[in-house]
C-alpha cells in the first residue's frame, strides 16, 4: 500500500511535468504550416545533394519531425534559411554515414582530366536562356558525386569554400580545386551537347 | 555571360527539382507518423527513468527496513542481554565479598559457566532455519542464566 501510494504520486507528478513540457513544444499544426511553406525547398536542397528521391524524403521527414523538439521559433529570424542550412547539414551527414563517406576523404581522380582553362562565356553557346538553364540542371545531375556536391553547395546554396571545408572535412584548397574542376566539367559537357 | 553570373541570375529556376507524386500528402503523413513515434519513444524513456528511480527508492527502503529488522532481531534475544548483565552484577557482588574462599569459588563457577571455546552462534550449522536458530540460542542462554542467577542470589544473601 505504502509503495503503491509512492508510485501513484510520482506517476502523477511525472505526468504533470510531461504535459507542461508538451505545452511548450511546437504543435503539430505549426509544423505542418512550416512544411507547406518550406517543405518543397527543403526537398529540392536535399535532392540536389543526394541525387536520390528516397534519401531526400528521409531528410525532409527528419528535418520537420526534429522541429517538434524546438520550444519556440521566435529566436529563429529567417526560418527558410535555418531550414535550408539544417537540411544541407543533414544531407552531408547522411553522405558521410553511407558508403559515400569516401567522397570527403580524397579528391576525385578525374580520368578525363578536364582543362581548367576554359571560356566561361556560356551565353555564346546558347542564346535561349531557358534551354541553357535546363541543360545546366540536367548536366549537373550527371556530374560525379564529389563534383556535384561541391558545385551545388557553392553555386546553388551559396556556401563559401571555408564553410564547405568545415562541413565536409576537406581541405579548403581541395574544395576550391574540386569546384573548379567540377565547373569546368559541367561547362564542357554543356558545350559538347549544344555546340 | 559568365557561367557563375548566369547561374546566380537563374538560381530560383535552377533550384527547382521535380517533386515526387503526391509529395505533400506523403510527406505530411510521414512527418505526423514521425512525431507520433518520437513522442512515444520519449514517453517510454521518461517512464523507464521513472521506473528506475522508483525501483531505486524501493530497494533503498527495503535495505533500510532489512537493516532495521536485523537490529531489532538482535535486541529481541533478551537472554543474551540478561546473560551479560548477570555476569557484570556477579562480578560487582563478588568483588565486595570478604570471604576469599567464596570469592575464588564464585570466580571459578562463573568461569565454568561462561567460558566457551566457541560461541553457540558460531557452532550452529548453516542449514538451520532462522527461527530454530533463535530458539536454540535462547534456550542455551536461558540455562546459563539460571546458573548465574543462582550464583547472584547466593552472593546477595551472603552479604
Amino acid at each position: 500500500m505504502f509503495f503503491r501510494n509512492i508510485f501513484a504520486t510520482k506517476k502523477e507528478k511525472l505526468r504533470h511535468i510531461y504535459e507542461k513540457r508538451e505545452e511548450n513544444l511546437m504543435k503539430e499544426g505549426e509544423i505542418e504550416k512550416l512544411f507547406y511553406k518550406y517543405g518543397e525547398k527543403a526537398y529540392c536542397t536535399a535532392f540536389r545533394l543526394l541525387n536520390n528521391e528516397s534519401d531526400a524524403k528521409d531528410i525532409v521527414q527528419d528535418l520537420f519531425v526534429g522541429l517538434y523538439r524546438i520550444k519556440s521559433t521566435d529566436g529563429i529570424k529567417n526560418m527558410g534559411a535555418y531550414l535550408t542550412a539544417c537540411c544541407t547539414r543533414k544531407a552531408i551527414d547522411l553522405l558521410r554515414k553511407e558508403k559515400r563517406d569516401s567522397l570527403f576523404k580524397d579528391e576525385y581522380k578525374d580520368p578525363t582530366r578536364e582543362s581548367l582553362i576554359i571560356d566561361e562565356d556560356i551565353s555564346a553557346i546558347q542564346e535561349d536562356e531557358n534551354i541553357l538553364a535546363e541543360k545546366i540542371r540536367e548536366k549537373m545531375k550527371l556530374l560525379p558525386d564529389q563534383y556535384r556536391i561541391i558545385v551545388t553547395l557553392h553555386l546553388m546554396e551559396d556556401y563559401g569554400y571555408r564553410e564547405i571545408s568545415e562541413m565536409t572535412g576537406l581541405n579548403e584548397n581541395t574544395v576550391r580545386s574540386i569546384y573548379m574542376r567540377g565547373k569546368a566539367k559541367l561547362i564542357n559537357s554543356i558545350k559538347e551537347e549544344l555546340l | 555571360m559568365n557561367f557563375e553570373d548566369f547561374t546566380k541570375k537563374r538560381r530560383a529556376e535552377l533550384a527547382k527539382e521535380k517533386l515526387p507524386d503526391r509529395f505533400s500528402e506523403q510527406m505530411l503523413a510521414r512527418i505526423r507518423e514521425g512525431i507520433k513515434a518520437r513522442k512515444k519513444k520519449e514517453r517510454t524513456i521518461v517512464l523507464k527513468y521513472a521506473t528506475l528511480a522508483a525501483a531505486s527508492v524501493a530497494i533503498l527502503l527495503t535495505v533500510g527496513l532489512h537493516v532495521n529488522n536485523k537490529k531489532v532481531q538482535t535486541h529481541t534475544i533478551a537472554e543474551i542481554e540478561e546473560y551479560y548483565i548477570l555476569i557484570k552484577e556477579i562480578n560487582q557482588l563478588n568483588s565486595a565479598e570478604r570471604d576469599y574462599a567464596i570469592r575464588e569459588e564464585i570466580t571459578r563457577s562463573v568461569k565454568n559457566l561462561t567460558e566457551d571455546e566457541k560461541l553457540i552462534e558460531e557452532q550452529l550449522p548453516e542449514e538451520i532455519s532462522k527461527e530454530d536458530r533463535e530458539k536454540i540460542i535462547r534456550e542455551y542462554y536461558r540455562q546459563k542464566n539460571e546458573g548465574l542467577e543462582k550464583l547472584k542470589t547466593f552472593l546477595a544473601e551472603n552479604r
